[in-house]
């Protein structure tokens, strides 16, 4: 016998990128309708990411679940601002989505996947292109391996590869051995890949592969080799880039080795690497990276050490490891006491890349002008935060906190800030509210026209209402919350700029009817040159509504404005009128 | 419909606390030794990408309304290039002002303990000097991994949305596809260079070459933060003499159309990439 399961859920949008019940001013937790669908989403928590543990079919059968919805909007823009003021167009449009995640649990516990998601929309705000693949992937998995293609993301180390593909994946163990490798084209998009789009960079062809052993119960070492190699032809002109490509295409290849090491309350990780750059028409550079960090729990403290230093011209596919670093760090948390939490940060941090590189290249060629920036070359920072309950009046806490830099430009010049505050923050039972103070004073030799000093209140006080009690849950809620901030920047140039904010925002969900979101904003700034100001408004309106069975189907509508009225210089308006349906199959 | 609407904005100004209180909660670090224990997830559904998102959005939201003590308290200790991230970020809260982010093209993917969410951007901002507008755009690359206590922003690559000085690729343009000569005055096309890395600066330099061999330095002027224009440039018919500051056509017009290249050394361009020339080429007609 089969046995099947289906989970569904209402939110249709994970893995847009964006999501349009997100975009219409819902906080994170809110967009997907949790409150109308807390059942069905926490079904699909516990699927979704820890499909391995389903367990099969008591007469060895395959388990067989499917997630998945599709989501319609339609709605108007009316836009007036051109673009450097507003990504906005006037006009009617709609942006349909998609999402599948289909997967099936053997008898052994393996698991085959198939993942999809997609966009299509004519509004070239949400898409540049009319459709979009988010995801495609199809994959298997078991206790000791792992098989995808399509959407892979290589992650084998820092220095290494940490980068997604567009290619195959697979990883396993022989014996204790960790064995993975990746291979496959790193492209902006699927449509890119496919020469259906503009690119902004060359298609890459990259592989990865990582060899894991383990040396006792507390330290594995390991090593990595990964390259890559731009396609020339992917932006030269005739192909869909048209030679918007202004890089040259280059390629590199790197090899690391690392550990790590966990004993008790000591951890250590490190990794060193040795790379090779080149590009097109240009020397080939070597550079090498090293990475060490470590941690040890004394007593309640947490201390965190580390060094890093990542040559200029080191390259790899990994997201993490960055170019052009030096950076010593110590960082201790400390729970003092039941009323008081401490943060200490101290670092000093080389920025390579804010200084003019060398001019090597082949003979013959020539190196543009290196122009030196505002970037801090050389900084020496640290910080401490401190956070206190004020035991003696349930729900109040205060915080406080210190920063402060300094550092060299690779001018010669200099640069520092402080930035230092304080805050209130109460809640308790219905009520919240907060007052916070910051203060940011900055110079920097480089950039003098904003120096200066920045003085920020903030206020906030909120209410909520609903029908529930400690013993019983609420059938509806109401809550209220007014803001109000002021910021005053008095530049070195004697000149001042004030800004101010405020905001309403009312938000109200009831079991049977749904959510509504309601809000205002407003935003001043005063010009430092003749004291005009650039006024901005947001109104902001949101219902939605989830239908009976199991909630599967929803209706939201929308309506937002947004404007500055001050000045044809900065005047923009973007207004939206929609709604949108959306159906979990 | 897949935009983030400017009231979020104010939301995260006002709705959060300037300064984290979390740390502040009695038996917080008790709390994640005991989240530590979790079970291994092999394969993410979509709903973990989408608290990736959430997370992601929140620094956005911090980052607009300049927040930077919140930025930092998101980012991990041993990130790498920690400060130069909080460098610019700083920066940026400083001089831009009115800061709206817009994201499209974005698209997250999931693995069991990092998500990768990779979107095109534009910001939208008033310079503070002289509350210019201007707009940055570009790609970024972010990868966010899962901790004990959720998701946590690791890394960004491409163009750094968070920082310029962080890392972000240049951009040149012509005005026009093709530019104008007149011999003994000026040749005519607007070219711009785009490099959030020197905002501030005030002025940069830029190469052009000619195809005959001559080579000449000019100096743009930054008319809104990290936009460097030149309008016009001198150009004349006489035998080339290099880094002359002028553009020298020898036996022209008989040799036009020929063609001019403008390169830009980006010392910053992002995406671990080393300093690398930017070049752009157009022909010049009489």
């Amino acid at each position: 016998m089969r046995g099947i399961s289906v989970l569904a859920r209402i939110s249709l949008v994970a893995a847009m990128g964006t999501s349009s019940l997100f975009a219409y001013g819902m906080e994170s937790d809110e967009r997907i309708l949790v409150a109308e669908n807390s059942q069905v989403l926490s079904q699909w928590e516990g699927a979704g990411g820890q499909a391995p543990q389903i367990v099969p079919e008591p007469d060895g059968g395959t388990r067989i679940e499917w997630h998945g919805g599709i989501a319609w909007d339609k709605y108007v823009n009316k836009s007036t601002g051109g673009d450097t003021l507003t990504p906005q167009r006037s006009g009617s449009f709609y942006v349909a989505q998609v999402t599948s995640d289909l997967r099936g649990t053997g008898a052994g516990g393996d698991m085959s996947y198939f993942q999809f998601s997609g966009t299509h929309s004519n509004d070239r705000a949400v898409l540049s292109n009319p459709s979009q693949v988010g995801v495609f992937r199809i994959g298997r998995v078991g206790q000791a391996y792992k098989f995808e293609a399509g959407d892979v993301i290589a992650n084998f180390s820092t220095l290494g590869a940490n980068t997604p593909m567009r290619g195959l994946y697979g990883e396993g163990y022989l014996g204790k051995v960790y064995v993975g490798a990746s291979a496959g084209v790193i492209s902006e998009s699927w449509e890119a890949l496919a020469d259906t789009a503009p690119r902004t960079s060359y298609l890459r062809n990259a592989y990865a592969a990582k060899i894991d052993l383990p040396v006792g119960e507390t330290t594995h070492f390991f090593v990595t080799n990964q390259g890559y190699s731009d396609d020339a032809s992917s932006g030269t002109p005739g192909t869909v880039a048209g030679g918007t490509i202004a890089l040259a295409d280059a390629n590199g290849r790197n090899t690391t080795l690392g550990f790590s090491h966990q004993q008790g309350q000591f951890s250590l990780q490190g990794e060193v690497g040795t790379g090779n750059w080149q590009e097109a028409g240009q020397q080939s550079y070597s550079d090498h990276a090293v990475v060490l960090d470590g941690g040890y729990q004394l007593s309640t403290v947490t201390l965190r050490a580390g060094h890093h230093d990542i040559g200029t011209y080191y390259t790899s596919i990994s997201a993490l490891g960055g170019a052009g670093v030096n950076e010593n760090y110590v960082n201790a948390s400390w729970p003092a006491k039941s009323w008081l939490a401490l943060n200490i940060d101290l670092r000093n941090s080389e920025n390579k890349l804010a200084a003019p590189p060398s001019p090597a290249t082949t003979p013959g060629s020539t190196v543009p002008p290196a122009n030196t920036t505002g970037n801090s070359s050389k900084t020496d920072s640290g910080s401490l935060n401190a956070n206190i309950n004020i035991e003696a009046v349930p729900g109040l806490s205060s915080n406080l906190v210190y920063m402060e830099t300094h550092g060299e430009n690779s001018d010669g010049g200099g640069n520092s800030s402080k930035n230092h505050g304080a805050g209130l923050n109460y809640l308790y039972q219905s009520w919240n509210g907060s007052v916070n103070f910051q203060q940011s004073i900055i110079t920097n030799t480089g950039t003098t026209a904003s120096n200066g000093t920045t003085d920020t209140w903030n206020y906030l006080v909120g209410k909520t209402w609903s029908d529930g009690d400690q013993d019983t849950a609420p059938s509806w809620n109401l809550n209220l919350n007014l803001g109000f901030e002021t910021a005053n920047q008095a530049l070195d140039s004697g000149a001042v700029t004030k800004g101010e904010k405020a905001l309403v925002n009312l938000t109200a969900q009831h079991f049977k009817w749904g959510n509504l979101t309601a809000a205002y904003g407003y935003n001043t700034i005063t010009s430092p040159l003749d004291g005009s100001k650039s006024r901005q408004r947001q109104y902001q309106i949101e219902t939605a509504h989830s239908f009976a069975k199991q909630n599967r189907a929803g209706i939201k509508f929308y309506w937002q404005h947004s404007d500055s009225f001050t000045g044809a210089a900065f005047g923009y308006t973007e207004q939206k009128l929609g709604f949108q349906l959306s159906y979990a199959l | 419909m897949l935009t983030r609407f400017p009231t979020l904005t104010m939301a995260a100004l006002l709705l959060a606390t300037s300064i984290p209180i979390a740390a502040a909660e009695p038996g917080t670090a008790n709390k994640s030794a005991e989240s530590a224990v979790k079970e291994e997830k092999l394969v993410a559904g979509f709903a973990e990408g989408e608290k990736a998102w959430a997370a992601f959005d929140k620094l956005i939201r911090a980052y607009e309304t300049g927040d930077v003590v919140q930025l930092q308290s998101s980012l991990d200790p041993s990130m790498i290039g920690y400060q130069r991230l909080l460098d610019g970020a700083r920066r940026d809260a400083n001089a831009l002002k009115q800061l709206r982010i817009h994201l499209f093209n974005s698209r997250v993917m999931a693995g069991p303990d990092v998500a990768v969410i990779e979107t095109n951007w534009e910001k939208r901002f008033l310079g503070v000097s002289d509350l210019q507008a201007g707009k940055h755009s570009g790609r970024s690359m972010v990868l966010m991994h899962l901790d004990n206590n959720g998701w946590k922003f690791a890394a960004i690559s491409g163009d750094n949305l968070f920082a310029g000085e962080s890392g972000s690729l240049a951009s040149l343009s012509f005005s026009k596809a093709s530019a104008q000569i007149s011999f003994g005055g000026f040749l005519t096309a607007t070219a711009e260079v785009l490099d959030p890395d020197m905002a501030g600066k005030g002025s940069i330099q830029v190469e052009f070459l000619v195809a005959n061999g001559d080579r000449a330095v000019f100096i743009f002027t930054e008319t809104s933060p990290g936009k460097f224009v030149r309008a016009s440039f001198p150009a004349g018919n006489k035998p080339i003499t290099l880094n002359d500051q002028e553009l020298d056509f020898t036996g022209s017009p008989a040799s036009l159309p020929i063609t001019l290249t403008m390169r830009y050394l980006d010392q910053n361009p992002g995406d671990g990439r080393p300093p690398s020339i930017l070049s752009k080429t157009i022909p010049v007609t009489p």
